[in-house]
């Protein structure tokens, strides 16, 4: 009696044991915060659990009902994609001073010590662009291009600090990311649904001609979406809100980085002085720069000690 | 009356037992998370060019210790220090690229490594596209020439008196 009541005791205690580690295994106890890719998981778990066919059926029916998000990895080919449409579009006319390129580069590295800029697969990359249009635009993953027009309208580094906070603004809070329209995010998210799926259950078993389907399927999403970014880039331009909310961002590195918070609101009002008449660049993309001035408010008027001392290196390099 | 009283204390010991485990367990979980930067570096301070003590590659787990968003302290492979906490996710199935499965790290088992939109889809990309060519080769160059190392930024950012060498701040 003795002993059924002890393998009893064992058996409750083994029971609670196992639903501990049950819960453990579901991912129950992960922390809150970090994730990035969890709509993504979620619908990848279902498709690859159970046979291949009612995981894919499964995967493709929650992809119509979720938005997929993408990882890290993921942005810098979306962003490398973006990037290239960018260039081309400038006819990959890369500025072939190597001094400015250094130059521009550092002040971006410089303005990404603030930590609360989103990091990137490989980092950000500052690319000038030769050009007397004043333009600024970035791709996800870290792909930041400026012409040189845009260049010099800074009166000094800070300004252009400012101009390039504003682009790292928009990588960071995923902007580009977000024009990935919702049809083309359903219909990437079910690829890769069927694409776990098949590798996870059949282990290899698939044949090259699937392959090569499944791979021409996913590229012709892929294209989809970076149609939608440049479109939303280079042709629509982004909406006010994340304008302004690109510049309110802007303002929280500047100053975790140590650059004037100031250079945003002088740099706008000269670019507002230039006019919109026949310009082009800027003002096809962007609110006009006295509304954005207006809604960087008080900020904008603060004071900042070392600002003239890095007009020297400014001068420098730009001939000023 | 008397069995069943018993099977009552029996249920309080295994949940007193299974609780504290269940805890330990989860703070266990907590801890493990996976790095998503290509090399996400611990640094000695909490500061984005503070000396780097190590190098974490993407698909490999770091200890968390404890949050002071936006840093994390961890630890990997015995040394603790400072991260990003956006160079890390505690989502076990992340889609990590082609590089870092090919190079064998793998966060678990179910990640995704490799799959989504990858090096492949890239190539198959560029082929629909070859009026792109010139220029995806441009930033493969970029990529990989213009790379500054931290030595370069801290001097750039100390003559510059920015960050932490700033003489006061804004006002």
């Amino acid at each position: 009696m003795k002993t059924l009541r002890r393998k009893k005791t064992m058996f409750a205690i083994a029971a609670a044991l196992a639903a501990a580690a049950g819960a453990l295994a579901s991912g129950l106890f992960f922390a809150p915060g970090c994730r990035l890719v969890e709509s993504t998981a979620d619908t990848l778990a279902d498709a690859t659990a159970g046979t291949a066919a009612s995981g894919l059926f499964r995967g493709a029916a929650r992809a119509a009902e979720s938005f997929r998000d993408y990882s890290l990895a993921e942005e810098h080919y979306i962003g490398r994609a973006v990037a290239a449409q960018i260039l081309s579009q400038f006819d990959n006319r890369i500025h072939p001073n190597q001094q400015l390129q250094s130059y521009v580069n550092l002040i971006g590295q410089a303005v990404l010590s603030a930590p609360e800029a989103q990091r990137t697969l490989t980092g950000y990359h500052f690319i000038v662009l030769e050009g007397d249009p004043v333009q600024a635009v970035s791709a996800p993953g870290g792909f930041v291009f400026v012409t040189e027009g845009a260049i010099r309208q800074a009166k000094d580094e800070d300004e252009i600090a400012a101009l390039l906070a504003h682009e790292v603004a928009h990588v960071s809070l995923k902007h580009g990311i977000k024009a990935i329209k919702s049809e083309t995010r359903k219909n990437s998210l079910a690829l890769l649904a069927q694409s776990a799926g098949q590798i996870v259950v059949e282990a290899g078993k698939q044949s090259g001609s699937a392959q090569s389907q499944q791979l021409a399927e996913l590229t012709a999403v892929f294209g989809d979406a970076i149609q939608d970014i440049t479109g939303d880039l280079l042709v629509k331009g982004y909406s006010r809100d994340l304008e302004f909310e690109a510049d309110k961002i802007a303002m929280v590195y500047l100053k975790s980085s140590g650059y004037a918070r100031a250079a945003l609101a002088s740099y706008l009002k000269k670019i507002g002085a230039l006019g919109t008449g026949g310009k082009g660049g800027w003002f096809e993309t962007h609110p006009s720069p006295q509304e954005r001035i207006a809604e960087l408010g008080d900020l904008a008027a603060a004071t900042n000690p070392g600002r003239d001392l890095r007009r020297g290196r400014y001068g420098k390099t730009l001939g000023g | 009356m008397k069995t069943m009283k018993k099977n009552w204390h029996r249920g309080i010991w295994a949940a007193l037992v299974a609780l504290p485990l269940a805890g330990a367990a989860a703070a266990w979980a907590a801890e493990q998370l996976i790095v998503i930067e290509r090399e996400a570096a611990i640094r000695k301070d909490k500061r984005s060019y503070s000396p780097k003590l190590a190098a974490a590659r993407e698909g490999e787990r770091v200890n968390l210790i404890r949050r002071e968003e936006p840093w994390l302290r961890v630890e990997y492979k015995g040394v603790e220090g400072w991260m990003n906490a956006t160079s890390v996710t505690d989502n076990p199935r992340v889609v990590l690229s082609s590089e870092a499965a090919a190079s064998g790290v793998r966060a678990t088992e179910q990640s995704a490594a490799g799959r989504g939109f990858t090096p492949e889809v890239e190539r198959e990309y560029r082929k629909n596209n070859p009026n792109l060519e010139a220029a995806f080769k441009l930033l493969d160059q970029i990529e990989k020439k213009w790379v500054y190392p931290d030595e370069t930024v801290l001097e750039f950012i100390r003559k510059g008196q920015l960050a932490e060498f700033a003489p006061g701040g804004e006002k």
